[in-house]
């Protein structure tokens, strides 16, 4: 009996169930047949190639009982594999791995891509440092300074810790092979053992990122702050460190479920909340202000904010722990995402980044629409609009509650900027841009797909500038909910005035400038590009990046022009309706870019190719 | 010797058994509440239409999915488990290989990650027989869909297991590779493995002892092949009519 073999015998015997030549007769015979090829040994009984019995059919009437034993006397015998062996051969190809990509790596490319990202550091620091200046602050200031930076800086860290869990619920922050994920995940081998060395990569890499990043906004804060420089940069590396592993460090518990998540996403809300109220002055301290504090070090030295710092480091160090956890589905939908999400990005692609998050959120469109179905007629003669409509039926909640927290930020921000805080219009506008990303969607979904496109009786620009209709509207809804919300905080007839003017044409450049950011192609793929060097395509992308956004931040700019005239004691509405009007014609001019932007190319293509 | 005689000796050993799975994504039903009980040494085949559900079975069996709701257990453990791990291997139906390892070395990789030495003979056995001599020392990320499909039927066969799941095993196969396959999959069960596959493949059915069939995620037909063919034939002629 096979059983009484012992354990390595029997594991030999039953390890593998395909026998070494096609159609063996009976089971016997073909667990003999294994056995010779596993010992390296001539097979004694040569097979039958013309035997095809269907699987399971040939069984003599006994047969079923001998199968179910020999199936079970298999499972018996499959003894436990030795976790060390496994390990082993995990590490050693690992290694192979490693050293064949270094062996594979072109090493004039890499030197050559880090010049270019140390030259795009210098020129952000000292481009950073300029627009900061160097006169230190009067003391009123940096008393403002010492009281509110720490609240501030809570604020940020509440928000990437937010980030962090909302990441570890879809199995962030790591990112396998999808490979990694059926080979490895799926193996018997401890799922912890897998993980923790490419989460121990990531936590390292996020936490020196972080270093980086408050060295560098510490160093900047001390050309205008009482310290010396050196205070700062090691005071803003600890709290980007800290800030790093906390939200690290929480992504992995979340992504572990050790831990229920609806808890831990109440928790990071919790805080935000708190650090938002924080800093609306209504409350004097949220915990994370705590963290906060470390960046002002060099204003105030306080050792509890180390509390926190320990906090951070337990937190990392228990996610590195329990990361076995993870959802090997999670898991395998992020692998697959994360690495087009990461091709997209290199290649400008905001479109497919977009696309590619939404996926990755599982955000996808209800099955059922929300609304009736448009009258047959209206139908036939607006099919384009009424697709559009039926699109945002299916939007999920979460869109619709995005889109709603973009235009009351949007709103709130104008209100901001209004009462005096000039910057937060760039954030009013980037909320906008961002919301009219997501109205777009019909029109991204034409570009997605230029076989449909072609195959309409009309020409593609036509059809895509009809698709700007619904989302203006949806757009200019979205505005009206946030008067009503400024309108709540102030009821003044000025503000509405104002307020529906900058809705009008906060809307239409939000649709402009997300529609130039759908309809223009990765910048990478246009041909042209590959040819030029980085010091040339470099500024090019930023161009073409930067553009769509500032289209919708032009677009609520007639706030600043009535607050001005309000300021100067002058009625505030005939310069906001005066802006509005050449706001309008940009919009205007995007719009017939849509349409025409096909046949401009093909004409200066042309153009180009009569003069070569 | 009767069935129940006999099980009082040896009784065969439940494999896989579904208890109330089902899964949703969002608001689709992938599959509605399904209960399954698979014996040691039965083959079994999957059919149904695209999005019937069989996919999402399998990949819940192999413990890719995770059901909405319900319980799953293979060998009587959680499909999670390393116990489980260690006895099921899984042939997806999209292959999902290294792209910088070799066939060979996927293969010595794969059998060394459930403790073996790496150079078992089963190896050389499995790429001549699947067709891949020529090719072992390639990358499959070279290949062709059907190359790339015996490569990952080759390392999912080279590793120890008692449970194989297939999906679509035969997509892109030539007739050589196909009947490749098939031969493979009958020595797996004849070994003592129970074996199940979905497919669309008609051909493939009768050569199983029992199949089931899927319609929009519930289990509408399990019986032998020929109960089987019958209920096609069946469903066939009444979609006709």
């Amino acid at each position: 009996m096979l059983q009484s073999t012992g354990i390595v015998n029997t594991r030999e015997d039953s390890r593998f169930h395909i026998s070494a030549h096609h159609g063996a007769g009976q089971t016997d015979s073909a667990r003999a047949a294994w056995r010779s090829i596993l010992r390296g040994l001539p097979d004694p009984t040569p097979p039958d190639i013309s035997d095809t019995d269907p699987l399971g059919t040939d069984s003599s009437p006994s047969d079923d009982l001998n199968e179910a034993a020999s199936a079970a006397l298999a499972d018996d015998a499959l003894g436990s594999v030795d976790p060390k062996m496994s390990s082993a051969a995990m590490d050693e190809m690992r290694s192979a791995r490693r050293r064949r990509r270094i062996g594979d790596v072109a090493w004039g490319d890499l030197a050559y891509r880090v010049y270019t990202t140390a030259l795009a550091c210098l020129v952000f620091a000292v481009f950073a440092s300029g627009w900061v200046g160097d006169s230190e602050l009067s003391a009123a200031s940096q008393t403002s300074a010492q009281k509110f930076g720490p609240v501030w800086a809570g604020l940020f860290v509440a928000l990437v810790l937010l980030l962090g869990v909302r990441s570890g619920t879809r199995a962030g922050p790591i990112a396998l092979e999808s490979a990694d994920v059926y080979h490895l995940l799926l193996a018997p081998i401890s799922r912890s053992r897998v993980l923790r060395r490419p989460a121990v990569g990531v936590v390292g890499y996020g936490v020196a990122t972080g270093v980086a990043v408050g060295a560098l906004v510490g160093s900047l804060c001390s050309q205008r702050l009482p310290g010396s420089t050196f205070e700062w940069m090691l005071s803003g590396a600890l709290f980007g460190g800290a800030a790093a592993a906390l939200a690290l460090g929480a992504a992995l518990i979340t992504a572990s479920r050790r831990v229920p998540r609806p808890w831990i996403e109440l928790l990071a809300w919790a805080l935000l909340i708190a650090s938002v109220v924080a800093v609306a002055g209504y409350s004097p301290f949220a915990p994370l202000t705590l963290l906060g504090q470390i960046l002002f070090w060099p204003l105030s030295f306080s050792l509890l904010p180390l509390l926190l710092v320990g906090l951070a480091i337990i937190l990392a160090v228990v996610g590195l722990m329990i990361v076995g956890g993870l959802s090997i589905e999670l898991a395998q939908r992020r692998t697959r995402l994360v690495g087009q999400l990461r091709f997209a990005v290199t290649q400008q692609d905001l479109r497919s980044v977009l696309l590619l998050r939404k996926q990755l959120a599982s955000e996808r469109p209800r099955n059922k629409s929300r609304f009736a179905r448009l009258p047959i007629r209206f139908g036939g003669r607006f099919p384009v609009f009424t697709r559009d409509v039926q699109s945002f039926g299916r939007w999920p909640w979460v869109r619709v509650l995005r889109v709603t927290v973009l235009g009351l930020g949007a709103a709130l921000c104008l209100y901001g900027a209004w009462s005096g805080t000039t910057p937060l219009i760039l954030l009013a506008g980037l909320c906008t841009y961002v919301a009219g990303l997501d109205v777009i969607e019909p029109l991204a979904q034409e570009v997605d797909h230029p076989m449909m496109l072609a195959s309409y009786p009309e020409p593609a620009g036509v059809i895509l500038q009809r698709h700007l209709v619904a989302p203006v509207v949806v757009m200019v809804l979205v505005g009206c909910e946030g008067l009503l919300l400024v309108w709540v905080l102030h009821p003044s007839v000025n503000i509405i005035a104002i307020g529906a003017i900058t809705v009008i044409t906060a809307a239409t450049t939000a649709v402009a400038g997300a529609s130039i950011s759908v309809v223009s192609e990765a910048v990478l793929d246009a041909g042209d590009a590959a040819m030029m060097p980085p010091e040339v395509t470099g500024p090019r992308v930023v161009i073409r990046t930067l553009w769509p956004p500032l289209v919708a931040v032009i677009g609520v700019t007639p706030i600043l022009v009535a607050q001005r005239a309000m300021r100067l004691g002058n009625d505030p509405i005939p310069p906001a309706l005066t802006l509005a009007i050449p706001i309008l014609v940009l919009a205007g001019v995007v719009f017939m870019w849509v349409k025409y932007r096909e046949d401009l190319h093909r004409t200066m293509g042309e153009a180009m190719g009569a003069k070569t | 010797m009767s069935r129940s005689a006999s099980s009082d000796a040896k009784s065969p050993k439940e494999v896989v058994r579904l208890i109330g799975v089902a899964k949703e994504y969002g608001d689709v039903g992938a599959l509605a509440p399904v209960d399954l009980s698979v014996m040691a040494g039965e083959a079994i085949v999957l059919v149904g239409h695209n999005g019937s559900g069989k996919s999402t079975l399998l990949s819940i069996i192999a413990g890719m999915l995770e059901p909405s709701e319900g319980t799953v257990l293979v060998h009587g453990q959680p499909p999670d488990s390393v116990y489980a791990r260690e006895r099921r291997s899984w042939l997806p139906d999209t292959p999902v290989l290294y792209d910088d390892l070799s066939v060979r070395e996927h293969m010595e990789y794969t059998i060394r990650m459930h403790g073996g030495q790496g150079d078992e003979p089963i190896i050389d056995d499995l790429i001549k027989r699947l067709g891949l001599a020529d090719r072992e020392d390639d990358l499959p990320s070279q290949f062709s869909r059907g190359l790339r499909q015996k490569a990952a039927a080759a390392v999912a066969l080279v590793r120890p297991f008692t449970l194989l799941l297939v999906d679509e095993p035969f997509v892109g196969l030539d007739v050589a590779g196909r009947e490749a396959l098939l031969g493979l999959l009958e020595e797996a069960r004849r070994g003592g493995a129970t074996v199940l596959v979905a497919t669309h493949d008609p051909a493939v059915i009768s050569r199983f002892k029992r199949g089931l069939v899927l319609d929009d995620g519930h289990v509408v037909h399990d019986g032998t092949a020929e109960s089987l063919h019958a209920y096609l034939s069946a469903d066939v002629t009444h979609g006709e009519t």
